[in-house]
């Protein structure tokens, strides 16, 4: 297996890198100018470690995979175009609306519990870029109202009149019939030709998503209309970027569905968090080929800090109705739950609590901290890091950039110690408890609201920032154990050559799987049949057009369940049945929803007396690939404390006085070694900080596990 | 970095054309540096003529020479005293980085070339910051200076997208300096912080001072070429020289200019 794996954070840009039986892994900051260039910076570096040129490599490897947070970028900043939609009459504003709730999507709980002052964000598509055509489907998608092809001409007349560079079209119950939302796309077509310099793209809502409820459908549409042009110029640019050095075959995109696909099967939303997600991905491998059991994985990296949870032997929890910036969207993705916390965080004063505020500002790479000394004039997680000992300024990623504290004393003095009255190192300590208790907070909501307990987790600590701040995080969480896994300042992008082709395609359904009135059992086994074999077509469709034989597809299906007119519901996958042909189908896919269902909320919550119904019906469509192979996490044997290269003064929480602190090399992390803290460990990529009451047991390809006293 | 040299001269030249533009080209008028479109079409007229091999582009010329129509931004910069607050606030002023970003994209699209940007050196910039204020300085200090350069480094980090190819750190006397007492001399090695934002752009970056240009070790070997030569003095062209920088003055003949130049090829 050759193969290159890039995670192009908003800080680095990580590269892993595999070579037969060779696994290298490589770092350089992100040039958001131009991606290209860090991604070349990035494998220009790894290509030295394994000793090989780029043009070798780029020739010789099978894939190139791309995990990237452009879209994301591209969405917070409104790089896009102007969008225009087109609704059914009567349905003008449900965007505009938002289910009277869209003011807090995508904030944070505190905000979300005080609506009326929550800013609302700027409209992608403004009110007066909506347009509404006479036109209905009923629920069963039967035609209730006829489209009027020239009310349709005229409509779209008036959105490319008001300034419109890119139209959606999505009408209600068009996932149930799209014949209306088609025959749009094609007066569009022959109102603007494609070969025409007037040409404009159209997004189908049906298409993007086929979950019922339109205005999730229309936000999703909106997204995916206004990402795509600079979504695929950039990708294009990136993939020039590969052919260039010699590299023939599609690249392929990581998406946040947990697959990846070539650039002709990728909808620009399945890109946004894609990154993160390789991550979750890699934790779901690891813990499968390693035996590990239940995972939290955690990613610290320069802006944020990634959560995931990977259950074991069960599928990743996934987010169906997902908010993606300030935006209720309709796209199958994992779930991830992300804080503004990262190395790049940005530390603020706080006058309301007269206390420091840290994050979701990140100084990402451009600046970056105070200390990468290029201009960042704002203290941050890593200027305090820094500050208290635990980096060394002059081998900071490599040595690749050489740190500056008189920058970070600066910022800190400048920013934080009059308004706290505090010296700069205890400020300094401040904000990295402030970090590690923010983070911990956010462990342990994600796990008990999924009705877990930390104690039953492993926690995964990766990340540019990870190693540094496990033992913090894990102090605050109550957790005892830590591993950071093999290849850790570089683990999403390790994910990302672990992903697999894979597409999701579901339908909105009302199937009535017990009926609590009749007392019976779904008996409309033909019917159900029919959607699952369209959606396997679907995602059969997607995989043939990228090269694979249709006998290589295997098929997940999935549903969307829930007890009588509940509002919430639970996805379940269905592991071995893809059919339903009779009574035992029927009963089989009910234990299991009731099976996951009373785990969640506990086991007297079940309640099938009100009858249980199916919304969704999703099919995962997928392939098979080569994986990274981990090697046991067991080190085994008598272990030995290994020497020192250096020590020096370093500040912990909880110590008035800083403690001399012995500092070990990459050479110090062999699998017999034991590193009682407080100690710190310095490699080419990362940092390993061991507290007080902690020790460091390193096992193969770099993984350590951080373990309580 | 090195430079590119789309002319195909042996070394590129970078040619400071605003005393000279403005007497030949422009008949005395003032170089449009803040009308994007006339600055273009000026720009197009001294490639034409002189084919530089980058668009030089000068930001005290742009921005402090068109703070007189922005009077709300110079109350703004002398709302405080401290030194380098004026600087800061100017630097911080969204409607000038656009017009710096508007018009190095627009010149580098137009022309096909990119762009030297000539900027004054921190301490250079923190005293016409001032002055312009209305807050002149009596001295700058090292602190002073090193914080100017953050400043300057910051705001230049925000023109990451733009097609540049050098900053040219301008640290020659200005009437802004005169009778300011600064305790520093301005090497280039003294302001990492503006060395790293070009490392990390991808720009070279060489201080212009009253004797010549510094490139920072391993990058450019430049060489000042004097006035004079274009008045037909004698000069010695540095072999090893990797990018020449050239000022023409305004009373320099334009037939000897043209005659000069290839000199330089």
């Amino acid at each position: 297996m050759k193969r290159i794996s890039v995670d192009i954070g908003g800080t680095f840009t990580d590269c892993f890198f595999v070579w037969d039986e060779k696994y290298v892994e490589a770092k350089a900051l992100t040039t958001h100018h131009n991606l290209a260039l860090g991604f070349n910076e990035a494998l220009d570096l790894a290509c030295k470690r394994a000793d090989l040129d780029r043009a070798t490599v780029l020739s010789e490897v099978d894939s190139v995979r791309y995990a990237t947070t452009l879209g994301t970028n591209a969405l917070i900043e409104r790089k896009g175009p102007k969008v225009g939609a087109i609704v059914t009459h009567g349905f003008e504003d449900t965007i505009p609306l938002s289910r009277g709730r869209g003011y807090g999507e995508g904030l944070d709980y505190s905000m979300q519990q005080n609506l009326p002052a929550a800013e609302r964000p700027e409209a992608i598509v403004p009110r007066t870029l909506i347009r509404s055509v006479k036109e209905r489907m009923n629920s069963a998608g039967k035609v209730v109202a006829h489209l009027d092809p020239e009310d349709v001409r005229s409509v779209v007349r008036e959105l490319v009149d008001a300034g419109a560079e890119a139209l959606v079209v999505s009408l209600v119950n068009a996932t149930e019939n799209p014949a209306h939302e088609l025959a749009i796309q094609e007066i569009i077509l022959d109102e603007f030709p494609p070969h025409e310099l007037g040409a404009i793209p159209v997004l189908l809502g049906h298409q993007v998503s086929g979950r019922k409820g339109e205005y999730v459908r229309a936000t999703s549409t909106i997204i995916d209309g206004f990402l795509h042009e600079i979504m695929f110029h950039a990708l294009s640019q990136l993939s020039q970027n590969l052919r260039d050095y010699g590299y023939d075959k599609p690249m392929l995109v990581i998406h946040n569905s947990g697959g990846m696909a070539q650039m002709n099967s990728t909808d620009a939303l399945q890109t946004i968090h894609s990154g993160p997600i390789a991550g979750v991905s890699a934790a779901e491998h690891l813990s499968t080929e390693t035996g590990l059991g239940h995972v939290i994985s955690t990613d610290m990296g320069g802006t944020s800090f990634d959560i995931g949870l990977v259950p074991e032997g069960g599928v990743k929890h996934y987010d169906f109705l997902p908010t993606i910036d300030r935006w209720l969207v309709s796209v199958p993705m994992v779930h991830l739950d992300t804080l503004g916390a990262g190395g790049g965080s940005i530390a603020s004063y706080d006058r309301i609590h007269n206390a420091i505020k840290i994050g979701p500002e990140s100084a990402g790479s451009n600046p970056g901290p105070a200390c990468y000394d290029r201009g960042g004039l704002r203290p941050t997680v890593t200027d305090a890091d820094l500050l208290l000992g635990y980096l060394d300024p002059d081998n900071y990623a490599n040595g690749y950039i050489k740190l500056n504290p008189k920058r970070s004393r600066f910022a800190i003095e400048e920013h934080l110690c009059d308004h706290l009255d505090l010296d700069v190192i205890d400020v300094a300590r401040a904000i990295k408890d402030g970090v590690d208790e923010q983070m911990a907070i956010g462990i342990g909501k994600e796990l008990r609201v999924r009705g877990y307990l930390p104690e039953d987790f492993t926690m995964l600590a990766y990340g540019g920032n990870g190693p540094l701040h496990a033992c913090g995080i894990a102090r605050h969480a109550g957790i005892k154990r830590v591993l950071a896994p093999p290849y850790s300042s570089v683990f999403s992008a390790c994910g990302a050559g672990n992903m697999r082709q894979l597409h999701f395609h579901e339908r909105g359904v009302h199937v009535t799987m017990y009926n609590a009135t009749t007392r019976s059992l779904y008996d409309r086994y033909d019917e159900f049949n029919a959607v699952v074999e369209d959606l396997e077509a679907r995602g059969r469709e997607d995989l043939v057009r990228q090269g694979f034989d249709p006998a290589d597809v295997k098929y997940r299906l999935e549903l969307d369940m829930r007890y009588g007119n509940q509002l919430l519901t639970q996805a379940v996958a269905l592991e071995d049945l893809t059919r339903m042909s009779g009574v035992g189908d029927v009963l089989a896919m009910i234990k299991t929803f009731g099976d996951v269902y009373s785990h969640r909320f506990g086991a007297s919550s079940a309640a099938p007396e009100a009858g249980i119904r199916c919304n969704t019906i999703r099919v995962a469509s997928y392939v098979e690939g080569d994986v990274v192979n981990f090697d046991s996490l067991d080190g085994g044997g008598e272990r030995h404390t290994p020497a020192q290269v250096s020590e020096r003064k370093v500040h912990f929480i909880g110590h008035d006085a800083p403690l001399l602190t012995p500092v070990y090399d990459h050479h110090a992390l062999t699998v017999d070694a034991v590193i009682p803290g407080p100690a710190i460990v310095t490699t080419e990529n990362t940092t390993f900080l061991v507290e007080p009451g902690w020790r460091l047991e390193p096992t193969s390809q770099g993984a350590v596990w951080f373990l309580q006293d | 970095m090195t430079i590119s040299s789309p002319s195909g001269r042996s070394v590129p030249l970078v040619i400071d054309h605003g005393d000279y533009g403005r007497a030949v080209l422009l008949q005395g008028q003032p170089v449009p540096w803040r009308e994007v479109p006339a600055l273009a079409g000026y720009l197009r007229q001294v490639q034409a003529l002189l084919d530089p091999d980058v668009a030089y582009v000068d930001v005290e010329a742009m921005m402090l020479g068109g703070l007189a129509a922005r009077p709300e931004l110079c109350a703004a910069m002398a709302e405080r005293t401290r030194t380098g607050y004026a600087l800061r606030t100017l630097l911080a002023d969204e409607t000038e980085l656009d017009l710096v970003r508007v018009t190095v994209t627009t010149v580098g699209d137009v022309l096909r070339r990119r762009v030297a940007l000539a900027v004054p050196s921190p301490v250079r910039f923190l005293a016409s910051a001032h002055e312009v204020a209305g807050t002149a300085r009596a001295e700058v200090s090292e602190d002073n200076a090193d914080s100017a350069s953050l400043y300057l480094a910051e705001w230049l980090g925000r023109l990451g997208g733009c097609p540049i190819e050098m900053v040219l750190l301008d640290a020659r006397a200005s009437a802004a300096l005169a009778g300011v007492e600064v305790e520093v001399e301005e090497r280039l090695e003294t302001y990492t912080a503006l060395t790293n934002v070009a490392a990390h752009l991808g720009w070279s970056i060489g201080l212009r001072t009253s004797t010549g240009i510094e490139f920072p070790p391993d990058s450019e070997i430049g060489q000042v070429v004097p006035d004079g030569f274009w008045d037909g003095e004698a000069t010695t062209l540095d072999s090893a020289a990797t990018v020449r920088l050239t000022h023409i003055p305004a009373d320099a003949h334009p037939e000897s200019v043209l005659e000069r130049l290839p000199a330089l090829g």
